[in-house]
């Protein structure tokens, strides 16, 4: 069998690790609360909001906790809007570990909302932790079901920052060297100021250059970028 | 022969699939073999319905090649919540079972074969304990009666007399559960526990379950969700079960149902809750119930079950005030080992409001915080840890933000409370407006009163002492205001 993606996410992005993720000093605190998730010795409940970086965290933390033989299932809510709720959930207490994605997908949808309450109850009794996410906290989530609301109260709420420019560039020179690629921080910048500013465009354009410049045989420069982007 | 073949698949498929997805779908899937057949179980539907679309046709393959060519039946079935529940605690379980497994009503009897593709399993087992239950869990504590059913109480025991924290809100619910706990059967029958989210009402209820168990560990408890109740009937009603779902619910000692408000609607469910109902009571057995909402206020439910639960004692658990939510605080802190500075707690309680769930996650925040941080808590650490949810607030409770809330709860216009109209309709919400502003903002009299179109601050002083009055004598209003206080803050 050809091992093709799937055309949903559920499984992990086995690239999505704590290693490979630059770590801002305003982040510090979130990925070592998401270890302890991950290990099973931090906290039971808890929520991460933010944009930039969320996904890969939310895998990464899956991935140490499988590594550490913890059953662990990842949820990515908003693509599996079309399932029926208590069908992807049921029985999902019965993992270590459980972790929910895009919660702001399923604000509004009474049927997801009973069925994440009913996990929760059900998690609640048994050893199941888990961690939830969005793009917003829970207060700004447009939750209808009280009790559900009332419930991500009580989970502790760690918001990603979004990464100051220097912290871009910074996560910029990681990627690279990960990668094995020689970048001083005056190339990363130059990369930074042409083109589109998020990391995963960023990396993107780090995954060409690292294509080019095998292919090439040369050390990538700023007159090679240059040349290889068309810049 | 037949694990011999299946687990020459295994090592093929774990060839051929990434890592996460061999470890997401087919590692999950249970082996049940016998002469030219295989049973593959999935732990749910959602996971058998994905192998079945993706893998099942490469899986057959397989099986057909390691097979030598022996015709071999591959089936794909969903395994019960228990046989899931073993294969978490015991990577490789038994192939046979020796021991009772009923835990509830509704795995009390076998499935019929081929229903949902599942083999009636030989003889049920046991769940002594999950090895991964959470430390405030008690161990899956199980108390045989007759007709061989066993009670899972679902207990939580952390959630105690002694780690719940009394004041004025809940003084009464307090009381009245000590007393149940004191008298079971006999006190308040049932025992009805009402009010908004995350006030305590589940923390007192388990409080009695765990003190009627400690003075009489043979006692059966049974703490369950009403959500619990109406899946364990439909899974009784699938499975045929149903006379072994009423002997359950109708043998324990002490019935503890949370969040009854989930019956709404549900008509076969509240039928048969209602002789369970019937017959705890008539068996002197305790009930004890809670609810978002005083029961005559719970819609899509029987009049009938609404008159029942006003027969033994109804009490309302309100919000905690300030001092209770920093006597909270100081508890949970103590709790964890934490200390916790008064100043402290105060700047915390005087910030979270809205109920002791939030107060919980917040704590735990500035716990973490503390801990990441080598630090200990203390005024300046709580704004560095919780800077986004203050802003948040800051940004939220604000004069506009109190008008618009009022104006779409009461469905009138902002410029209603701005306006000189003094109708009944618009000059409560505007009195409603400006008691909420006095609360919840830091706005001077004279600020408020000139945020609502130009009026004095006696205006402003009237309409908060006249909601006052209101909250005290009319549950309408009483209501309203802490609609009105939970949409503004959380």
């Amino acid at each position: 069998m050809a091992s093709t993606q799937l055309p949903l996410a559920l499984s992990l992005d086995t690239e999505a690790t704590f290693d490979n993720y630059y770590v801002a000093p305003s982040q510090q605190l979130p990925v070592a609360v998401l270890k302890g998730v991950a290990t099973g010795q931090g906290e039971k409940l808890v929520y991460l909001a933010g944009r930039s970086g969320r996904r890969h965290l939310l895998q990464a933390c899956c991935q140490l906790a499988d590594a550490q033989g913890r059953s662990v299932r990842y949820i990515p809510a908003a693509e599996l809007l079309d399932y029926p709720a208590e069908m992807v959930l049921e029985d999902a207490d019965l993992a270590d570990l459980v972790c929910i994605d895009g919660l702001s997908a399923i604000a509004g949808r009474s049927d997801w909302e009973v069925a994440l309450f009913s996990l929760y109850n059900r998690a609640l009794g048994g050893g199941c932790s888990l961690l939830f996410a969005s793009t917003d906290v829970p207060d700004q989530l447009a939750i209808e079901l009280p009790d559900l609301a009332s419930r991500l109260q009580s989970f502790s709420v760690y918001r990603l920052s979004e990464l100051s420019e220097d912290e871009r560039i910074a996560a910029l020179c990681h990627r690279a060297q990960i990668m094995g690629l020689d970048i001083n921080e005056a190339l990363a910048e130059f990369i930074y100021r042409r083109c589109q500013r998020d990391l995963k465009a960023l990396f993107g354009v780090l995954s060409d250059l690292d294509r080019h410049s095998l292919a090439r045989q040369r050390r990538l420069t700023i007159p090679f970028v240059k040349e290889i982007m068309s810049w | 022969m037949s694990d011999a073949i299946w687990q020459r698949c295994l090592a093929v498929l774990q060839e051929e699939l990434p890592a996460q997805q061999f470890n997401t779908w087919i590692r999950p899937l249970r082996l049940e073999a016998g002469e030219g057949w295989l049973r593959l179980l999935a732990p749910n539907r959602f996971v058998k319905d994905w192998v079945n679309d993706r893998f099942f046709a490469r899986i057959e393959e397989l099986v057909a090649e390691f097979a030598g060519g022996q015709g071999f039946n591959v089936e794909l079935a969903i395994a019960d919540r228990q046989q899931s529940a073993m294969a978490r605690q015991r990577p490789t379980p038994p192939a046979s079972y020796g021991e009772d497994l009923s835990q509830s009503p509704a795995a009390t009897e076998s499935a019929p074969a081929g229903d949902e593709g599942v083999a009636p399993v030989p003889a049920p087992a046991i769940i002594q304990s999950s090895t991964a239950a959470a430390p405030t869990t008690t161990p899956q504590r199980q108390v045989e009666v007759e007709g061989g059913i066993r009670h899972q109480s679902s207990l939580m025991e952390g959630y105690t007399f002694e780690t719940f924290v009394e004041g004025k809100s809940n003084q009464l619910a307090r009381a009245a559960a000590s007393q149940v706990a004191e008298n079971p059967g006999r006190a308040y029958n049932p025992l009805f526990l009402y009010g908004g989210v995350g006030l305590g009402k589940t923390h007192l209820m388990h409080a009695v379950g765990n003190s009627l168990v400690q003075q009489n560990p043979n006692a059966r408890v049974v703490y369950l969700h009403s959500e619990r109740f109406v899946a364990d009937m439909v899974k009784a009603l699938q499975l045929n079960a149903i006379n072994e779902f009423k002997r359950y619910y109708r043998s324990v000692d002490a019935l503890l149902i949370d969040d009854i408000q989930f019956f709404s609607g549900k008509e076969r469910s509240q039928e048969e809750f209602f002789h369970t109902f019937n017959a705890l009571l008539e068996g002197g057995q305790q009930m004890i119930l809670t609810c978002d909402r005083y029961p005559k206020e719970i819609k899509g439910l029987e009049e009938r079950l609404k008159s029942r639960f006003g027969w033994g004692l109804t009490v309302a658990v309100e919000p905690p005030e300030l001092e209770t939510r920093v006597a909270i605080l100081l508890k949970k802190a103590e709790q964890e080992n934490i200390p916790l500075p008064s100043d402290a707690a105060f700047f915390i309680a005087q910030r979270v409001r809205s109920n002791v769930r939030e107060l919980e996650g917040v704590l735990k925040r500035v716990i973490a915080s503390s801990r990441f941080m080598a630090k200990p808590i203390d005024i300046p650490l709580i704004k560095e840890s919780l800077k986004d949810l203050l802003a948040l607030q800051d940004k939220q409770v604000s004069l506009d933000n109190i008008q618009r809330t009022v104006a779409e709860y009461y469905k009138i216009k902002i410029a209603d409370l701005m306006s000189k109209r003094r109708s009944r309709s618009v000059a409560r919400p505007r009195q409603l407006a400006m008691a909420l502003s006095k609360e919840l903002t830091n706005h001077s009299l004279p600020e408020i009163g000139e945020g609502f179109g130009g009026r004095d601050h006696t205006t402003v002083l009237h309409a908060c002492r006249k909601i006052k009055e209101l909250r005290d004598a009319d549950a309408d209003i009483r209501e309203d205001y802490k609609n009105l206080i939970r949409l503004l803050t959380t």
